[in-house]
């Protein structure tokens, strides 16, 4: 049975790179891993060496287990849907060409993730890996994730766009026909007249599409999915981070811990000293200079520490583990190979 | 002309850069110049209130420092707003805008949200009550995601797919003023270091034809030369390594390190773009009496 690691969290705290790490580090440790990233920016090509694309390319990696990795394409996964469940070739082209398909298909809000889940589901079902990391859109909130494909459903839930494209078909009220009156005259008849087509159209596929869909929130709340949350040492990283967690908990899903990057250890009882060879006129500039280094890395180091401890007062089975900062961002495969070593076994 | 001449300017960027505080720092900067200055944030990404330390987001406008109000924009709020306009009569604005439907009809129009956001916006700009607008700039805290400029892009795509009626016709107007170089600016924000550098690079060139309204670029958490020039370096460390302070090369090593890969992500930035970079200082926390430091440095963005 395939397992699934969601990584979640918000933008900016070095997300990608640690999915791409901890799916490194399953790959290290004889499974067969996947890492599927949905962040648009082309960060995870970047580390992994590989043109990323919407199906798993193999990263060469030297391991007892393997390493593929893919780039959700929305509007190539979109695609791929309506090939599989519409009934006809010529359906399918119909819907291609549609006006509202295609507004759809590239940027329909929560699509990104709706798409996640399809391609989720892919992974899964084809049972040729061990585990399948995920690295979730950059969201504010970490129900986004799990709320927009609800979005998606209530757009194709025909009780309600059904009114709005196809008033007629039904007994309404005068207050309803007014409303739809309202609305058909802001956005203009074309619109309305795609819209209705669309629906037309996809009447067809929607069974399957919602099978589909509730197999993802199913295996998603099963115990075969676990939840982990990247963060920073900062503290508005920790403030989310938090907020986040209290979301989970809200869906009554287990977080398994943090994963806190970038944490700057403490000096210790580090001091500078003028070595003999150096002269007094010398060390007078750089003196100071060690001594404000030392003193902002330690104060730096505290912060993090405090953060640390108030992230693992904040639940009661959630593990913290502390990343190091390695420098100058992870470039390459051997970055990750580093930051896996830090990584827990997931 | 004027960075805070502009009548709007987009503050954009990657998450994790620090937009925020940036948008934050331009608004007090501007303030410090004597304009009236709104900072209007998407609600669901409100993050100003807290940074000035108000209670929370709200779509009434809120004081957070002399000159400087704060809106969260939420789409319903403004399509409320954007009824009551359109329709003048009060008692269908509130069948119509507040009722399930509609809410579906939110969703389910790619583009419309945000439409209906960029207009309340215009709106401030362009068709305000009274005899003179409520401010004279308005600073968007707008996210990026990976397609760029998303708010202008679906303002024209809903545009394109609308093609007649009143969404259409604010799709217009919103485009028009946001592609005018005179009206709207774009300030990108970036950190000091390779990645954020390359996706900044990546978000400028997905700008495409509204490359024309970039007009500067702000590198937030930029960190000061940590060891001075003079004695090199080289010498002192072999001198330290010697006399056995190994933790304190590696510590000094790394702080040097950090530094000159900012010094070069922010050089190859500048060069390939070809406009100067307002440095904010890095902060330990960033609140409303840190913002002070930072609007200060802000302030270099006056004369591009």
């Amino acid at each position: 049975m395939t397992r699934v690691i969601v990584c979640c969290g918000v933008g900016g705290v070095g997300k990608t790179t640690t999915s791409a790490a901890l799916a490194v580090r399953l790959a290290k440790t004889g499974h067969r891993a996947v890492v599927l990233t949905i962040d648009p920016a082309r960060r995870l090509a970047d580390a992994l060496g590989v043109e990323l694309g919407n199906e798993p390319r193999a990263v060469a990696i030297d391991a007892p287990g393997t390493l593929h990795a893919l780039m959700l394409d929305r509007k190539a996964t979109w695609d791929g849907i309506i090939h599989r469940f519409a009934p006809s070739a010529e359906a399918a082209q119909r819907l291609f060409d549609n006006r509202y398909y295609k507004a759809v298909s590239t940027r329909l809000g929560g699509s990104h993730e709706f798409m996640a889940m399809e391609k989720l589901y892919e992974l899964v079902e084809s049972e040729r890996w061990d585990v399948v990391v995920v690295d979730t859109p950059p969201t504010q909130h970490a129900l986004d994730f799990f709320r927009a494909p609800d979005r998606v459903h209530r757009v194709f839930d025909r009780s309600v766009i059904g009114i709005l494209v196809e008033p007629g078909k039904g007994l309404f009220n005068a207050a309803t026909r007014k409303v739809v009156g309202v609305l058909h005259r802001m956005a203009g008849e074309r619109v309305i007249g795609d819209i209705s087509e669309f629906f037309r159209l996809m009447s067809g596929l929607s069974t399957g599409f919602r099978k589909r869909s509730r197999a993802v929130a199913d295996l998603l709340s099963s115990d075969r999915s676990h939840y982990w949350l990247v963060t920073s040492a900062s503290a508005p990283a920790r403030a989310d981070a938090v907020a986040f967690l209290a979301e989970l908990e809200e869906r009554e899903l287990t977080l398994q811990g943090f994963l806190v990057n970038r944490v700057i250890p403490d000096p210790g009882e580090l001091a500078a000293e003028r070595p003999a060879d150096i002269g007094e006129a010398e060390w007078t500039e750089w003196g100071p200079a060690f001594d404000a280094l030392i003193h902002a890395r330690r104060s730096e180091a505290a912060r993090h520490r405090a953060g640390l401890a108030q992230l693992a007062q904040s639940s009661t089975h959630a593990s913290v583990h502390p990343l190091p900062d390695l420098g100058s961002g992870i470039a390459d495969l051997s970055g990750l190979e580093r930051l896996a070593e830090h990584l827990p076994d997931v | 002309m004027s960075l805070f001449d502009h009548q709007l300017i987009a503050v954009t960027g990657k998450g994790g850069v620090g937009r925020t505080t940036a948008a934050c720092s331009i608004a007090l900067a501007a303030a410090a110049q004597g304009k009236r200055v709104c900072i209007a944030e998407l609600a669901g990404l409100a993050r100003v209130p807290e940074v000035f330390g108000l209670p929370g987001r709200s779509y009434a406008p809120q004081r957070c420092a002399p000159g400087v109000d704060t809106m969260s924009l939420s789409a319903l709020d403004c399509l409320d707003d954007f009824g009551r306009k359109r329709l003048k009569i009060q008692a269908l604005v509130r069948l119509v805008f507040h009722n399930r439907l509609t809410a579906a009809f939110l969703d389910a129009i790619p583009g419309l949200q945000d439409m209906q956001q960029l207009g309340k916006i215009r709106h401030l700009i362009e068709e305000y009550e009274g005899d003179e607008p409520p401010y004279d700039l308005i600073v968007l805290d707008a996210p990026a995601t990976g397609h760029g400029l998303t708010l202008l892009d679906s303002a024209r795509s809903l545009g394109e797919m609308t093609r007649v009626g009143p969404f259409y016709e604010e799709t217009q107007h919103i485009v028009r003023l946001l592609s005018d170089p005179d009206r709207t600016a774009i300030v990108v924000v970036t950190l000091g270091e390779e990645l954020p550098v390359n996706e900044s690079l990546e978000l400028i060139s997905s700008l495409g034809e509204d490359r024309a309204q970039l007009a500067a670029i702000v590198a937030n958490q930029v960190r000061s030369q940590p060891l001075p020039d003079a004695p090199p370096w080289p010498k002192l460390r072999d001198a330290l390594a010697a006399s056995d302070q190994t933790d304190l090369v590696s510590l000094a090593d790394a702080a040097q390190s950090t530094w000159t890969s900012q010094e070069r992500a922010l050089a190859r930035l500048r060069t390939t773009i070809g406009l100067p970079i307002a440095r904010l200082p890095r902060l330990p926390v960033v609140d409303a009496e840190s913002l002070l430091i930072l609007a200060e440095a802000a302030e270099q963005l006056e004369e591009p």
